[in-house]
């Protein structure tokens, strides 16, 4: 008969051999650590798009500043209005623009004067 | 210390992701990361089937992220989720428990010592499932008994003296087996 104390015995059965976990277990977890951790960076990165989608709308209004009088905006919606109604033609659009740039009366400021770019009429119906 | 059903209760997603702390988090990763040998080995001797077992490990870490902060020992408390989703997974999957599901925590027995390996999973086999429920949590996956105590929800003197009769009863199958 073999006698042993607590200490050998608790020896041998520590030498067993354990059935180790399969890596699959990692990476499960790993999945799940990380479908839970996608959801703040989710939210934070819709935040920041919206966020920078406003700063450049801000951004963007703020360049129109300094707002032009209030009479010549009444003026150069009164052009557009007029010119829309007139024969279009490519070649002279700039023109129009240099045209209205200039004209000392209306005292057009570039704001006003991007609301009519891109129209493309005679400059001869402006004046 | 002791922790109230409630706290180890599933569920509250959404409260628990906002309640709980990112040191928590990084503690339980720190912990499954240290411990994932012993928390594999306490699931499949519940279990006594690996894939299983891999879900309750999994299942409990998810819950464990999803729920509130808690204080105390942190590796008794993922010790007992463990353990109590492994419990869950067998309950729900009928895995039976009986005849080597008892130990399929342990590798077969093999090399040189084949025979005496095999002498003691003989011995563990004739166990009863709380003395060696025991065995499992001190000796492989390496809790205290203190922890064991924690994990099991029983009294510390409790969990100690079933581990003692544990190792007599072993003990006296070994001798009569080398008789």
């Amino acid at each position: 008969m073999i006698t042993m104390d607590d200490a050998d015995l608790e020896r041998r059965l520590r030498a067993l051999r354990l059935v180790p976990p399969a890596a699959t277990l990692d990476v499960c977890l790993a999945r799940a650590w990380w479908r839970r951790r996608a959801v703040p960076p989710a939210v934070a990165a819709s935040i920041a798009v919206l966020g920078g989608v406003m700063a450049w709308g801000l951004a963007t209004t703020s360049r129109v500043a300094p707002q032009p009088p209030a009479e010549a905006i009444v003026h150069a919606r009164t052009i557009q209005h007029e010119v829309e109604v007139r024969p279009f033609s490519d070649a002279v659009r700039s023109e129009v623009h240099t045209t209205m740039v200039r004209d000392p009366q209306l005292g057009l400021t570039t704001t006003i004067t991007q609301q009519v770019v891109g129209v493309r009429f005679d400059p001869a119906t402006v004046h | 210390m002791a922790y109230s059903a409630a706290q180890i209760r599933p569920g509250r997603a959404l409260m628990g992701w906002m309640t709980s702390e990112p040191d928590d988090h990084d503690r339980y990763r720190a912990i499954y990361e240290h411990h994932r040998q012993g928390l594999f080995t306490l699931a499949l001797a519940i279990t006594g089937c690996a894939a299983v077992a891999e879900d309750a490990v999994q299942e409990a870490f998810v819950r464990l992220w999803q729920g509130p902060p808690v204080a105390g020992d942190h590796v008794a408390y993922v010790h007992r989720a463990v353990r109590n989703a492994a419990l869950d997974q067998r309950r729900r999957r009928a895995v039976r428990q009986g005849g080597d599901a008892g130990l399929a925590f342990l590798a077969a027995p093999a090399g040189a010592d084949r025979e005496a390996e095999h002498d003691l999973h003989e011995a563990m086999r004739a166990l009863p499932a709380e003395q060696l429920e025991a065995v499992v949590l001190h000796l492989y996956v390496g809790l205290t008994f203190a922890q064991a105590a924690e994990v099991l929800g029983e009294p510390l003197a409790t969990v100690a003296s079933r581990y003692r009769r544990a190792l007599d009863r072993l003990r006296s199958l070994l001798a009569v087996r080398t008789e």
